[in-house]
């Protein structure tokens, strides 16, 4: 039989706290792998996020409290911090010096359980930026006036993720702070950078330099800056090599789709006509092919042949069943592939889109192939 | 706090190792990790002595209450509540005596997901810009738990 005495410390160390936190497989493995990459405790000060972060992939942790008595205890035997120990009072008795002890150091009421999730920037109060002037035009006392590092450290989200992040919403410096560009901004830039590579004659199908491309624009257009020119690019384009980049036309003609569609908020649009409205918003000669069915989750079509722009940021994000009722007073036969991109992100893992749609909605046969999503 | 690194180089070297050869012994390897952490879960609270008892009061009749006392590195004080005694060749069962008249019989069970232990620095004010990162202290497998009413010892 092996016996253990086992001790509790009644006075605790004043400099640390001790808590236990679950590692998940991945988060394992990221450890195992790694000795020298990022691992980071991230919390927000507009959220109550706190988070784990590795260089590309983000946890949250949430407390889970229990009602036992957890110790942690150090093995004396063991003995890697070099602990020692002295009785109280010499009482003359040996056996108290020699037995096998476990000394608890830290008593805890919770664990950490870590899931994984997607990281979030929060960029409500940053300033936007619309171009008029590459300054601090924007910045009004409302808005953060943060640099990068800051709203990184600030961001619950790894690094990676944060740059994904922050290229898609529009991010950038301007004079050291970080702003995000205005649609219309984004809109103009785009059309101004296709409009160049055009006019010198650079086939916008190829592969393109990122140094030759961000010299041309910035020799011509004096609104823009480095930071913008890398946002552009990442948002707009494929990075192929470290140097070269290819541009994603399927997203740039979506985007300008979308601003057209935005234009005609609260309309009924007619399809043809609206072809014409987004042709004619691309830059001349610039020749992507279009197509509606693109800009699926940004309208809907209430009326045979007419679209509504739906602003999908309107739409209620918490409850799914407020959102599945403002998608019916818009359209009260929704076609189903319309339907799916305005629900698709909310469907919970492992779970079928159809059974999210069964639970506020009905699915309708009309055709063989073609299903209408209508209330209950 | 919006951000605080995490060093992770022990929790590296740990999971680096190979558990079976890690060179402990035989006893100290079924409570412990190699870095000699464990994990104790009793259900409910464990009531504790608030402070140790003046020295100036020992006396052989309280002999017994004051070998339970210890220091550990000179700085805390401690209390022994129990003893905790396992076979090594059924070390899943474990018996935890608590004084003289309790018993509790728990098991050592493997986790589902392991727990790091973290040492976090406590921050005394806001102007403390002490550099200490948090630190994975260990990473912990198995515990003990003890999940039944106390049993009288017979």
């Amino acid at each position: 039989m092996v016996s253990y005495s086992v001790y509790q410390q009644i006075t605790n160390d004043p400099e640390h706290t001790y808590k236990l936190m679950q590692l998940p497989p991945d988060l394992l493995e990221y450890i195992t792998n790694n000795d020298k990459e990022e691992l980071v405790l991230k919390s927000s000060i507009t959220s109550d996020n706190l988070v784990v972060c590795s260089n590309s992939k983000t946890w949250r942790l949430r407390q889970m409290n229990h009602s036992n008595t957890a110790l942690i205890c150090d093995n004396l035997n063991i003995n890697v911090n070099n602990k020692f120990t002295d009785p109280l009072v010499e009482t003359g008795d040996q056996q108290q010096q020699f037995d096998n002890k476990l000394v608890g150091f830290s008593q805890c009421s919770y664990e950490y359980e870590l899931s994984s999730t997607e990281g979030i920037i929060d960029i409500t109060d940053l300033p936007r930026h619309s171009g008029d002037q590459l300054s601090d035009d924007t910045l009004n006392v409302d808005t953060l006036d943060w640099s990068l590092q800051q709203l990184i450290d600030n961001s619950p989200i790894s690094s990676q993720e944060f740059f994904t992040k922050w290229y898609e919403y529009g991010g950038c410096i301007i004079n050291d702070k970080v702003h995000i560009l205005t649609n219309e901004f984004i809109t103009e830039i785009l059309y101004g950078c296709i409009t160049i590579l055009i006019s010198e004659n650079i086939n916008y199908n190829d592969d393109i330099e990122i140094l030759n491309f961000i010299q041309l624009i910035l020799m011509q257009d004096e609104t823009m800056n480095q930071s913008i020119m890398e946002t552009i690019i990442h948002k707009f384009g494929h990075e192929i090599k470290e140097d070269t980049f290819k541009l994603d036309h399927a997203k740039i003609s979506k985007w300008f789709g979308i601003q057209q569609l935005a234009k005609s908020s609260g309309n009924l649009i007619n399809k043809k006509e609206f072809l014409l409205h987004w042709k004619s918003s691309l830059p001349s000669f610039y020749n992507v092919s279009l197509d509606i069915q693109d800009l699926r989750g940004n309208y809907c079509s209430p009326i045979e042949d007419k679209i509504l722009y739906v602003n999908a940021s309107d739409l209620a994000t918490s409850n799914l069943s407020v959102r599945f009722v403002q998608l019916f007073q818009l359209d009260k036969n929704w076609n189903y592939d319309d339907f799916i991109p305005f629900i698709a992100d909310f469907v919970p893992n492992g779970k079928k889109v159809d059974s999210v749609i069964l639970k506020y909605a009905r699915k309708k046969k009309i055709t063989k192939d073609k299903y209408l999503i209508v209330p209950r | 706090m919006p951000t605080a690194h995490i060093d992770y180089s022990t929790a590296h070297k740990i999971l680096g190792e190979n558990e079976s050869g890690s060179g402990l012994v035989e006893e100290d390897r079924f409570v412990s990790t190699p870095y000699g952490l464990s994990i104790i879960e009793i259900q409910g609270e464990l009531t504790l002595p608030n402070q140790v008892p003046l020295k100036e009061n020992y006396s052989e009749e309280h002999k017994e209450y004051f070998q339970n006392f210890i220091k550990v590195d000179d700085l805390y004080d401690a209390v022994k509540f129990g003893q905790i005694e396992y076979d090594v060749k059924d070390p899943k069962k474990v018996t935890l005596f608590i004084g003289k008249s309790q018993r509790l019989l728990g098991s050592l069970v493997d986790l589902d997901t392991p727990l790091a232990i973290l040492r976090i620095p406590i921050k005394k004010d806001s102007s403390d810009d002490t550099n200490e990162n948090i630190k994975i202290l260990d990473i912990i497998k198995k515990k003990m738990i003890f999940k039944q009413r106390p049993l009288p010892i017979m």
